[in-house]
């Protein structure tokens, strides 16, 4: 569905977007993650054809997109980051005027604005001002906008910035429905947990250089080499922080009160070994879970975080 | 179908109290100029006081001339943020980014401006009947003036749009039409005046000799709209309003700088308005098409 080669974007000296290359398969839903500052809302502006790259190539649907401006732009909606509205437009002028600039008619663009207001759940405000609606509100009427002329691909860059948990939920939900109409998603976000839960797949993205790439599963394994457990003792906390730490598969024990979070490098066969030695110790082991490694800090992991 | 760009802002501009203020004032303006004039004549003192239909020849003058300098006023007023205003409303990337083109965008945003015009003149009518129905004036000279009008407003227009495409603020972009638009207006009279002035003085002094020294008119003359309004209305009363500062050089057809002047100020236009639908683009960089003609022609050479 998009293929990106190697793209470049410098800005004099400074560059942007270094030698980036990204494949997305259609009906994936990508999450693009990265540091402020790393050059994912250039990459998707780039891909969006509101920027040209210094060099490479860039495919959608196997059209090249630089040369083919127009036919690309009948196939990809983009949600902005940052966006405004126009004074004294109503709901559905808005939508109305985008589905005009798409080459709409009128009749069909009538029930297209429904359909979608139904489902960025608007329709009740089709008739107020866009400017009075609330920020979460805006931020799907952008989305509605984007998919005017059903587009195939949706670049969306940080769709859900600046709205409050319930918003942010609903987001979520209109982003899950799209990807289950088939929609390939490609979306920019710095919050972590929901892009996990969200997409299929990952690229980790830094100094303009994608640094990881992959589906969630696929990351997790690649960034985490060792496997973290927790367990929860009744007493001899400390008597079980000295013999965790004796033992060489171990890299990391932490414990506090009756509970302790260690990581060992090995599998399962292994964990049996140590909890065994807990146990056979006169450990009073009440309960043992693995934690579960988030996109969180496989992204702290991955980028140095620098700027 | 309609220009969705000019759909739009006829939508939003029609519903703010701007329009109808500049609407308000613009009859309050004119009948205000043509009541003045009106009385001046038919309440002055001298043997000739009382109406006469002739005294309407100079309400004609004075509503045609204020006209052009209100439209003058106007237009660069409504283009100039037009651009830069999306900017600012940080609406551009979506109106970019859509499938109509950069040049359909422009010619929507001038459109809408030309449609206040239109809208203007269409309100002027009345005022400019009562000098059809006691001026002796005929429906074609009208029709005449508010064509010339037109070709002003994408004139004036087109600066609008061009200063708002290159100039990131509307405030900056404002400033910068009016200059423009002044120098083309006063401007281009001054240095006229300053050349005619040179001109004559190498004629005294036997620098040059020529047979008709009132043949000088200087090309910088055909960019100033009065140039042309001046033609027009020399045609239709019989009145230069520039009298014997500008002649109308060695055309023989005396229409001719109305002519040239249309066609320079289309021709801007068209110049203008290409420029500014390139430095919408995103995808074209102005500077890259000169680096290409550059490359093309060192390659020629090599």
């Amino acid at each position: 569905m998009l293929t990106l080669n190697n793209i470049t974007k410098k800005y004099g000296k400074i560059t942007a977007v270094d030698n980036l290359s990204l494949k997305i398969q259609e009906g994936q839903i990508f999450g693009f993650v990265g540091p402020n500052g790393a050059g994912k809302t250039t990459t998707l502006k780039i891909i969006a054809t509101l920027l040209k790259q210094t060099s490479g190539n860039i495919y959608i649907n196997d059209i090249e997109v630089s040369t083919n401006v127009k036919e690309v732009r009948s196939i990809i909606g983009y949600m902005p980051d940052f966006f405004g509205v126009y004074d004294n437009l109503k709901v559905d002028e808005y939508l109305e005027f985008y589905s005009d600039l798409a080459g709409i008619q009128y009749r069909e663009a009538k029930s297209v604005i429904s359909d979608l207001l139904d489902l960025v759940e608007l329709n009740s405000k089709k008739n107020e001002y866009v400017d009075s609606l609330s920020r979460g509100m805006k931020q799907r009427l952008c989305l509605a906008r984007s998919l005017v002329h059903n587009p195939k691909l949706l670049i969306l860059d940080e769709p859900a910035s600046g709205m409050d948990p319930r918003a942010r939920v609903q987001m979520k939900r209109i982003l899950r429905e799209l990807g289950k109409m088939g929609k390939t998603i490609l979306i920019s976000s710095h919050i972590l947990p929901e892009l996990s839960e969200l997409c299929t797949n990952i690229g980790i993205i830094e100094k303009g250089r994608m640094v990881e790439s992959g589906t969630v599963d696929e990351i997790m394994k690649k960034s985490i080499s060792s496997n973290n457990v927790r367990i929860k003792v009744l007493d001899s906390t400390q008597n079980a922080v000295k013999l965790l730490q004796e033992d060489s598969t171990i890299t990391y024990v932490y414990g506090e009160d009756n509970k302790i979070e260690f990581s060992y490098q090995g599998d399962d066969k292994d964990m049996v070994k140590i909890i065994k030695r807990l146990v056979n110790n006169d450990i009073p082991v009440v309960s043992f879970s693995p934690m579960e490694n988030n996109l969180e800090e496989i992204f702290m992991k991955v980028t140095k975080g620098e700027e | 179908m309609i220009n969705p760009v000019l759909k739009k802002e006829l939508r939003t501009r029609m519903r703010t109290w701007k329009t109808p203020i500049i609407i308000s004032l613009y009859i309050l303006l004119i009948s205000g100029l043509f009541l003045f004039v009106f009385m001046n004549n038919f309440m002055s003192r001298g043997y000739h006081h009382g109406f006469r239909p002739g005294s309407l020849r100079d309400i004609y003058l004075a509503v045609a001339v204020i006209q052009m300098l209100l439209i003058i006023y106007i237009v660069p007023a409504t283009t100039a943020g037009s651009i830069s205003g999306e900017r600012e409303r940080s609406t551009f990337d979506l109106l970019i980014g859509t499938r109509l083109s950069s040049i359909s965008i422009i010619l929507g945003k001038l459109s809408s401006s030309l449609v206040l015009v239109i809208l203007l003149l269409i309100v002027s009518i009345p005022i400019m009947s009562i000098l059809l129905l006691f001026g002796g004036f005929s429906p074609q000279n009208i029709i005449v003036l508010f064509a010339f009008y037109i070709v002003n407003a994408i004139y004036f227009g087109s600066i609008g749009i061009f200063t708002s495409a290159f100039l990131k603020k509307t405030s900056t972009s404002t400033v910068v039409s009016y200059i423009i638009a002044l120098f083309l207006v006063g401007g281009t009279l001054f240095f006229t005046i300053i050349l005619r002035a040179y001109y004559f003085s190498r004629i005294v002094s036997g620098v040059i000799t020529v047979q008709n020294p009132q043949s000088f008119y200087p090309i910088i003359m055909y960019f100033n709209p009065f140039s042309g309004i001046s033609v027009i209305l020399e045609n239709q009363i019989d009145f230069n309003i520039f009298d014997d500062l500008i002649s109308y050089g060695t055309q023989s057809n005396t229409l001719s700088p109305l002519y040239i002047n249309i066609g320079v100020s289309l021709l801007v236009s068209c110049i203008l308005l290409v420029l500014s639908a390139i430095r919408i683009n995103p995808m074209i960089k102005i500077k890259n098409i000169f680096k290409r003609n550059k490359l093309k022609n060192t390659s020629k050479k090599v």
